[in-house]
């Protein structure tokens, strides 16, 4: 799992200081609750997320709070709210849904999504907004490693002699790594020019830091803005409606 | 017999041996066979935070390894779980899905896969195919007045439409049947159904312990002698870092977590170190061990 991909990948990580937001914004105050700026909003914005795989149902949500209330996650941190993020999808607040720490929060765990009153789905909406931060080279430090590692090995821990060795002592099967066969999925969708582009682009974004803030920023949004994306849209397109979230 | 292509995944592999072997030792008992595929790598559930077409990929070129061999796949990883059931269940439900999955398998240089590879977790095979009567009937050493809090994580049995609702996605109960039916007592707890926050260790470790912390807190609230699990990740964040998060928060837990097939085979009177591998558990289960007259 993602953890496993951060104790080995932990530390070669020019971008790691920063465990809250992976490189990406900080999130303390006033960023847990971002203005609505009427001038950034990108209207397509939802209907983006509702034409990605498990976005589907987005435009369903009432904002009735059941998935906070469930959440595992929200009860301990202020920065993860799944109906806040909903909301902002639904408002058009591309830039700070895709770039900030929030979408990386949800565990996955499926509480929300089996009591959601409208059946919005909301852990595969976190899921579709992640591809789509990733496809514009926003992927979490964490996830990079991941990537890393299945070219490298085929598996997110290595699995050394000594381990061998261990599973020996015990009776057990001996592993050999063969990443090989992963590793052309992963070169096939280009995820690993995607997780080196994210790095590329939080070293620059950390070069900016010191200087204007406010500048890049715009650059950043009109790129974004592009629907299909340039480089990193290559991906396919997602094939067709019937998918198993919309069931 | 049944047999199954055993997918043990990147955890078990290395960190969960105690698992692997007292799953391996507690199916030879109920005649399931594992067969090792060593084609099998990672399920593609960490790309699912990343990418649909690559996690579904990854997962659909396993599942070609099972079918290969004309075999249906067992699990002991959730998470391995949620990854390969959703693959198997899109890609059989869909064949637009399937052919455009199959098309990056193609162009990958991987077999075709068809669509028809089951995958079922090893506690659901245990629940639903063995049975808690069969189970019942091969206990010599019973568990009795043993409390064992079950935690039943998440990709084992959510979201329901993958798992054909086999058990109930919101109040789980498999765990408790199978305690129940080797003689320990199941114990309920708040917020039973909340997850181990595995999942954003990576992420954000405060957060992650914090979530670790309420759960354990809420077992000693009501007082267990271990903990009941099934997943290696689970078992890393109730196990493994029990004794930072004591540390962190200032609390005291020693609770012992053992994986279901050591609670079965305890009860099956099978060797707690060589069969279960019992010694390779952090928080070491001497007390409950010493009350079963285990040496």
């Amino acid at each position: 799992m993602a953890g496993e991909a951060e104790t080995k990948a932990d530390g070669k990580e020019p971008d790691g200081k920063q465990a809250a937001g992976g490189g990406q914004q900080a999130a303390e105050g006033p960023e847990a609750f971002p203005v609505v700026d009427c001038d950034e909003l990108d209207p397509g914005f939802r209907e983006e997320v509702a034409r990605e795989a498990g976005g589907e149902n987005i435009r369903r949500c009432f904002q009735c709070g059941t998935c906070v209330a469930m959440c595992p996650v929200a009860e301990h941190d202020a920065r993860y709210d799944p109906r806040r993020i909903i909301r902002m999808v639904n408002l058009g607040m591309r830039k700070q849904v895709l770039s900030g720490p929030g979408i990386w929060l949800c565990s996955g765990c499926y509480n929300c999504f089996e009591r959601c009153p409208q059946d919005v789905k909301p852990t595969q909406i976190l899921q579709a907004i992640q591809h789509i931060a990733s496809r514009e080279g926003h992927t979490h430090k964490a996830f990079k490693g991941a990537i890393g590692l299945l070219c490298q090995r085929g598996r997110l821990i290595e699995v050394s002699e000594f381990d061998n060795r261990a599973r020996g002592k015990l009776g057990l099967p001996g592993i050999k790594e063969d990443p090989e066969p992963t590793k052309k999925i992963v070169v096939h969708e280009k995820i690993d020019e995607r997780a080196a582009e994210s790095g590329q682009r939080a070293a620059e974004k950390k070069a900016d830091e010191g200087g204007r803030a406010a500048g890049q920023q715009g650059s950043e949004g009109a790129e974004g803005k592009k629907e299909p994306g340039p480089a990193p849209g290559t991906r396919h397109p997602a094939p067709g409606a019937d998918k198993e979230g919309s069931k | 017999m049944k047999e199954y292509a055993l997918f043990i995944g990147c955890t078990i592999a290395t960190r969960g041996l105690n698992y692997e072997v007292s799953s391996r030792k507690v199916a030879e008992a109920f005649g399931i066979r594992f067969a090792d595929i060593p084609g099998f790598g990672c399920c593609g559930y960490p790309m699912s935070h990343v990418d649909h077409d690559t996690s579904l990929s990854i997962a659909a070129r396993n599942l070609v390894q099972a079918q290969e061999r004309g075999l249906d796949v067992i699990t002991l990883c959730s998470a391995c779980t949620g990854a390969l059931t959703k693959a198997s269940k899109v890609l059989a439900g869909n064949e637009k899905e399937r052919n455009h999955i199959n098309r990056i398998l193609r162009e990958s240089g991987a077999p075709e896969y068809r669509g028809k590879v089951k995958v079922t977790h090893f506690t659901r095979v245990l629940y639903e195919w063995i049975g808690p009567e069969a189970i019942s009937k091969r206990v010599t050493r019973p568990l009795t007045g043993i409390r064992l809090a079950p935690h039943h994580g998440c990709h084992y049995e959510r979201p329901a439409y993958l798992f054909d609702g086999f058990d109930s996605a919101k109040r789980p109960r498999s765990l408790e049947t199978i305690i129940s039916a080797v003689g320990a007592t199941p114990v309920r707890y708040l917020n039973m159904e909340r997850c181990c926050g595995g999942d954003i260790l990576a992420i954000e470790e405060k957060t992650a312990t914090k979530v670790v912390n309420s759960k354990l807190r809420d077992i000693k609230d009501v007082g267990a002698d271990a903990m009941v699990l099934h997943c290696p990740f689970c078992s890393i964040m109730y196990d493994e870092y029990q004794a930072t998060i004591e540390e962190a928060f200032n609390e005291v837990y020693k609770l012992p977590v053992l994986y279901l097939p050591q609670v079965i085979g305890l009860a099956m009177g099978m060797d707690p170190k060589k069969d279960l591998g019992l010694n390779l558990n952090n928080v070491k289960p001497k007390a409950l061990l010493a009350r079963l007259g285990v040496k």
